[in-house]
Formats: C-alpha cells, sequence, structure tokens
C-alpha cells in the first residue's frame, strides 16, 4: 500500500493545483458560469483565469464557447462530466489523506 | 483566494444572493401598506400602487442587468432549477393563503409574518444543505432578519393606542409595512456578503 506522501505525490496535477481545484470545484456545482464570474469569485486577474481555463481545457476538463450576449462577447466555461467524476475523486482522496494524516503520531 | 466553502456556497446559492433583488419587492409591501394606511373608506384611484409596480419592475429588471454585467452568469443544473421553481411556487401560494387568513381571521398575530420567516428559515437551511456546509453561520445576518420578520408577527400585541401614536390604523398594515424594511434590509444584507465575497478580481501565483 502507498504511504500517504506518495498518494499525495501521486494526485493528478493539473486538478491539484489550488486555483485550478477551486475553479473545477466551483464549476463541478453548477451547469456552467461565465468567465465574469469566475474571476470575481476566485478573485483572478483576466490574464491569469484564462491561463488556468486553458491548461483545463487542454486536458479537457472544461469546455469554453465564446459567443456575444446582448452585444458583448461572453464566455462561457462548463465542466465536462469526466472532470465533474474526476473532481468529486480528487476531493475524496484529499478527505481519506486528511483522516490518515489525523492519525499520525509524533515521533 | 477565497475559501472552498464560501465558494461553494455561493456557487449553489448565486440567485439567492443577488440581494438588491430584493429591494424593490420590499419596497412596494411598504409603499403599497403605507398608502393603503392613508385611504379612508374604500380606495378607488389606485394609480399610485400601479405606478408603484411599474417602478418597481423597471428597477427589478435593472438590478438583474447589474448583476449579469458586473458578476457574471451563472447556470443552474436542470434539477435545481426545477425544485426552486416548484418551491417558490409552493411558497408563494402558501403566502397568499395566509395573507387571506390574516385579513379574514383578525387575531392579534400576523400568521402571514411567521409562514414568510418559516419560509426563509427553510430557505436558508436549504441554501447550507446544498453548499454542503455543516456550519449555520455562513451567512448570519439572513437569520437575524429572519428573527426580526417572525418577531414582526407579534406587533399588534402592542394594542391600539400604541399603534395609533406611529400613525397606524390596523396592526396589519403596520405589520406589513415593517415586514417590507426588513425585506429590504435583508436584500440589503445579501448583497454586501455578495460584495465581500467577490471582489474586483485580484492576482494569485500561477500554478
Amino acid at each position: 500500500m502507498d504511504s500517504p506522501f506518495e498518494e499525495l505525490a501521486g494526485l493528478d496535477r493539473i486538478i491539484h493545483e489550488p486555483t485550478r481545484l477551486s475553479i473545477l470545484t466551483a464549476l463541478a456545482s453548477c451547469k456552467a458560469a461565465d468567465f465574469i464570474f469566475l474571476q470575481r469569485l476566485i478573485g483572478l486577474s483576466g490574464g491569469n483565469l484564462s491561463s488556468h481555463i486553458a491548461k483545463l481545457e487542454e486536458a479537457e476538463l472544461v469546455r469554453v464557447e465564446k459567443h456575444f450576449v446582448e452585444k458583448r462577447p461572453n464566455t462561457r466555461i462548463e465542466i465536462t462530466d469526466q472532470s465533474r467524476k474526476a473532481v468529486r475523486e480528487h476531493w475524496k482522496k484529499l478527505d481519506q489523506l486528511g483522516e490518515k494524516a489525523r492519525g499520525w503520531k509524533k515521533e | 483566494m477565497a475559501d472552498l466553502r464560501k465558494i461553494r456556497f455561493i456557487m449553489v446559492n448565486y440567485s439567492r444572493m443577488q440581494g438588491l433583488k430584493a429591494v424593490p419587492p420590499g419596497l412596494l409591501l411598504f409603499l403599497v401598506y403605507v398608502w393603503a394606511n392613508a385611504q379612508t373608506g374604500r380606495a378607488r384611484d389606485l394609480s399610485l400602487p400601479i405606478v408603484y409596480l411599474f417602478a418597481g419592475t423597471i428597477l427589478y429588471v435593472l438590478i438583474d442587468w447589474y448583476y449579469r454585467t458586473t458578476y457574471g452568469r451563472v447556470e443552474q443544473t436542470a434539477r435545481s432549477l426545477w425544485t426552486d421553481v416548484i418551491l417558490s411556487t409552493v411558497f408563494s401560494v402558501l403566502v397568499l393563503g395566509v395573507f387571506w387568513l390574516d385579513v379574514s381571521l383578525k387575531i392579534p398575530v400576523s400568521i402571514f409574518a411567521l409562514v414568510f420567516a418559516l419560509g426563509l428559515l427553510l430557505d436558508y437551511l436549504r441554501m447550507v444543505h446544498l453548499a454542503g456546509g455543516q456550519s449555520l453561520s455562513v451567512f448570519p445576518a439572513a437569520l437575524f432578519c429572519t428573527g426580526l420578520i417572525a418577531l414582526s408577527a407579534f406587533l399588534p400585541l402592542a394594542g391600539k393606542p400604541a399603534l395609533e401614536f406611529i400613525g397606524f390604523r390596523s396592526p396589519i398594515f403596520l405589520v406589513y409595512a415593517v415586514d417590507g424594511i426588513l425585506v429590504v434590509l435583508f436584500g440589503l444584507a445579501g448583497h454586501l456578503f455578495l460584495v465581500r465575497s467577490m471582489p474586483p478580481a485580484g492576482e494569485v501565483a500561477h500554478g
């Protein structure tokens, strides 16, 4: 069986990075959200959020659609089914690791 | 970066956190009952309440536009949307029913205010439950306003001289006008919570 440290190291880095985990966790609880909403919710600059979204899109964890709403450009971001499942599994693993860590004793 | 508990709370309750949307109905409730209180005999000219309704609708549309352009949009899942539609329909019918009871029974406690407060409390519990929270203190201002609305149900017990002293000829008018103000305060608290939870974008380190 893997040690907790090996398990931690084995977590998916694309998902595990804190900002991307926040984005995915947020998207997992709705159908879709737009760029402005995520930017304000997570507290990122436009460029920073774009770069994280691009990484998630590249990994096929989110789908991005650009269109016009009321004559304004709007970017809609939707989590994929595979990603929704992956986020759930990721949180489950983190909770399990947290439980194990609580059992550690001082040497 | 905001904490994940708050992120999840806002995600699943974003439409409810748009507190300014509660201001037009709250003001409408207040103004209509202040207007009704000022009427002597049967009201024949309804132009003022109609103006209030029209102005309230325009204000609501503008507030909706403000939230969409400033804070963005979230699409709820079909299941969550349908649950919201069913619950708000049931709640509206119930509120209309108890309003009728309040008007016809003339008991010294407002059933409308009690049911309204109970509805708000259940909605808040659902908000916390949907966010997977175990603590009720995510948005304490909501619980405080709900408590005040429940207390407002007992205002008629102050007695007729007290009511006349503050210029209300019917206890029901007073309860509804006070509830209107409390709905506005509830909305403003929700808006402040949203503003504090979703500040303009800053920088965090790249991962």
